[in-house]
């Protein structure tokens, strides 16, 4: 018999009111793992009551122990790293090393936002009028929700929740109904810690509850992760009932490698950013643009370490490469391979028919690398979340940097070179949030904002750090006289 | 076979040392005085080192370097350790083991050498292992 999730609403797991459910289904092994319920508004609104509800008595406990619960919280999931990864991969597909990488970034968001007590510190002047002092405090903002995506179960709603909750807010998470069951475990845990009733809820679901969670008036702020529609939809949504919204959205990640790269250390690099996750992953590189007389070694380094990657399920010995985590996800990347071959790129390595012996029916599809890719085709512009790489070629710096300038998205951007004056120039000029040097994947740590620039990211703080601070606290300033 | 990716080795090198704990519980059975705390400590150690190799692969993930390793085969470590009635038979076996077991290290500690945390405990467990070398060649039997 196959569980049906439950929501964690005012400290207890409930059932849901909806009716219907969604199968997690394990993408490597197509094992149905657990089904998911797609919750009502009537489910959204008790969680939302409850951590109204919980808020006055959760803001007004000091800091410092606010922050032992994430001490505490921090110590189980370490205690439990294993099995959460080991669910990472079951529902999502990831291999081991890469849920592991998860978990613990995960983690040290818990860690960092466990400083509470000096992050929320506001400041204070003397005199600013004779006899008179003004204070800036941080207070919390009340209910914030939290909408995480598929691709990183346990890191992304860890981004904001341990945040919001130091802060003295009180949180509805909504996980992806594809992966809810690393959320249901650290809900899990959290149930374990003895957070009081109504701080953390979990109401599972699909858009119905996004939006009913959008639409309630006593939600302050969202957090959000997905795609750039949905991103742009939720921050409307926001608007219009007056909430903060941090939303992240797409991405379509160019790395440029000049002709002093050292292609040694750059193509285990630009495998893993475009590899890495099976390519599911706002920061995957996607587009490698070869400046200069590097075209040539690169791609056939690239077409030759590519082609070694062992594609396999994530918890399975020495494999590197797992599926994609859903059959439209699957379709959709088949489809954006269709479509480089249609549109005319040249295909270097066609991961379509790859085949896994032991998992006939995953979703799996290989590396795959198309070369002669042109800015106007469907594969330079649009975000496949999948393992495919394109080549471009460009003659300088200055044409690279305009290829990357000119797309809608301002995710993610590196350069692989041995000199500091084109890194520094790359640096400063290309209009994305989040900039590697020599490193394919440039994932801010915790204690850095998660950036992301143009249909990347609407709102105005974004993740993790201190940005999490300003955007869970509202700023108020006392001004004082005594007589 | 082959070794490609950081948790794989660590995982070898966990399996390592649970081969060392179940050879030098076996051969300590068998062996009395002087050479059973040395094999007993051996087998403590091991169990230590497990603890340790389990610490190091959960804090050392790098989401963001996790990349693939190459041209590090795990069959040239592995070691007879069936363990029979012939204590010097089995002392030679200890030192073999040792001796793949100090070379496994160090070569995993260049493999990973981009990891500095990692390599100090990797060449840690390395030395550990030489040490263990010199302590089987000054026993006679």
């Amino acid at each position: 018999m196959v569980e049906v999730l439950k929501n964690y609403i005012n400290g207890e797991w409930v059932e849901s009111r909806g009716t219907k459910t969604l199968d997690v289904v394990n993408p490597a092994t197509l094992e149905v793992l657990a089904k998911v319920p797609l919750s009502t508004k009537e489910d959204v609104d008790e969680a939302v009551k409850a951590a109204k509800e919980a808020f006055w008595e959760w803001r007004s406990t000091p800091p410092l122990t606010r922050a032992r619960y994430l001490f505490e919280l921090r110590n189980l999931l370490e205690a439990h790293f294993e099995e959460i990864s080991e669910i990472v991969v079951k529902e999502h597909g990831k291999v081991l090393d890469e849920a592991r990488g998860e978990v613990r970034r995960a983690i040290e968001n818990v860690e960092v936002a466990a400083g509470i007590p000096s992050l929320m510190m506001g400041y204070n002047s003397e005199d600013v009028a004779p006899g008179i002092d003004e204070i800036c405090i941080r207070q919390p903002l009340g209910v914030c929700c939290i909408l995480a995506p598929y691709n990183f179960p346990a890191m992304v709603p860890l981004w904001f929740l341990p945040y919001a909750v130091a802060c003295g807010n009180t949180v509805v998470v909504k996980p992806s109904s594809q992966v809810p069951l690393t959320m249901k475990r650290i809900m899990e845990l959290i149930d374990e810690v003895g957070f009081p009733p109504g701080v953390v809820n979990l109401v599972n679901g699909s858009r119905d509850v996004s939006n009913a969670l959008l639409e309630n008036r006593d939600v302050k702020a969202v957090s959000f992760v997905g795609s750039t529609p949905v991103a742009l939809h939720v921050y409307k949504k926001a608007a219009e009932t007056g909430k903060r919204a941090q939303c992240q959205g797409g991405a379509k990640n160019y790395l440029v490698i000049m002709p002093d790269a050292d292609l040694k250390g750059t193509i285990p690099a630009l495998i893993t950013s475009a590899c890495g996750c099976t390519g599911q992953r706002c920061l995957a590189g996607s587009i490698f643009v070869a400046v200069g007389e590097i075209y040539e070694p690169l791609k056939k380094a690239l077409v030759e370490a590519a082609s070694k990657i062992k594609v396999g399920y994530g918890l399975d010995e020495g494999v590197q490469m797992g599926p994609l985590s859903f059959k439209e996800q699957y379709e959709k990347v088949l489809y954006y391979i269709n479509k480089g071959v249609e549109e005319g790129a040249k295909l270097l390595l066609d991961g379509r028919n790859i085949k896994v012996l032991k998992y006939p029916n995953g979703y799996f599809i290989g590396p795959t690398i198309f070369d002669e890719v042109t800015p106007d085709m469907t594969i330079a512009k649009e975000e496949i979340f999948g393992p495919v790489m394109g080549i471009m070629r460009a003659n300088s710096l200055d044409e690279a940097i305009e290829l990357i300038n000119k797309l809608p998205y301002g995710n993610a951007s590196s350069i692989f070179t041995k000199n500091g004056k084109w890194a520094r120039e790359f640096t400063y000029r290309v209009e994305a949030g989040n900039i590697g040097i020599n490193l394919g994947i440039a994932a801010p740590v915790a204690f850095f904002p998660f950036s992301g620039w143009k249909d990347s990211f609407f709102g105005d703080l974004h993740a993790q750090g201190m940005d999490c601070i300003e955007f869970f606290t509202q700023k108020k300033v006392v001004i004082t006289r005594w007589f | 076979m082959e070794l490609g990716t950081f948790g794989a080795i660590l995982k070898f090198a966990f399996e390592l040392e649970s081969d060392s704990i179940n050879f030098y519980k076996k051969v300590s059975e068998n062996a009395q005085g002087e050479l059973k705390n040395l094999l007993s400590s051996f087998m403590d150690a091991s169990k230590k080192n497990q603890q340790l190799i389990e610490r190091t692969r959960r804090m050392n993930v790098a989401e963001m370097i996790l990349e693939t390793i190459t041209g590090f085969d795990s069959d040239k470590y592995v070691v007879d350790l069936q363990v029979s009635n012939n204590l010097r038979d089995c002392l030679n076996k200890a030192i073999n083991l040792e001796e793949k077991s100090a070379q496994f290290y160090m070569d995993a500690s260049s493999k990973l050498s981009f990891l500095p945390e990692v390599k100090r405990i990797l060449d840690k467990l390395g030395k550990d292992r030489e040490g263990r070398i010199s302590k089987l060649k000054t026993i006679s039997l």
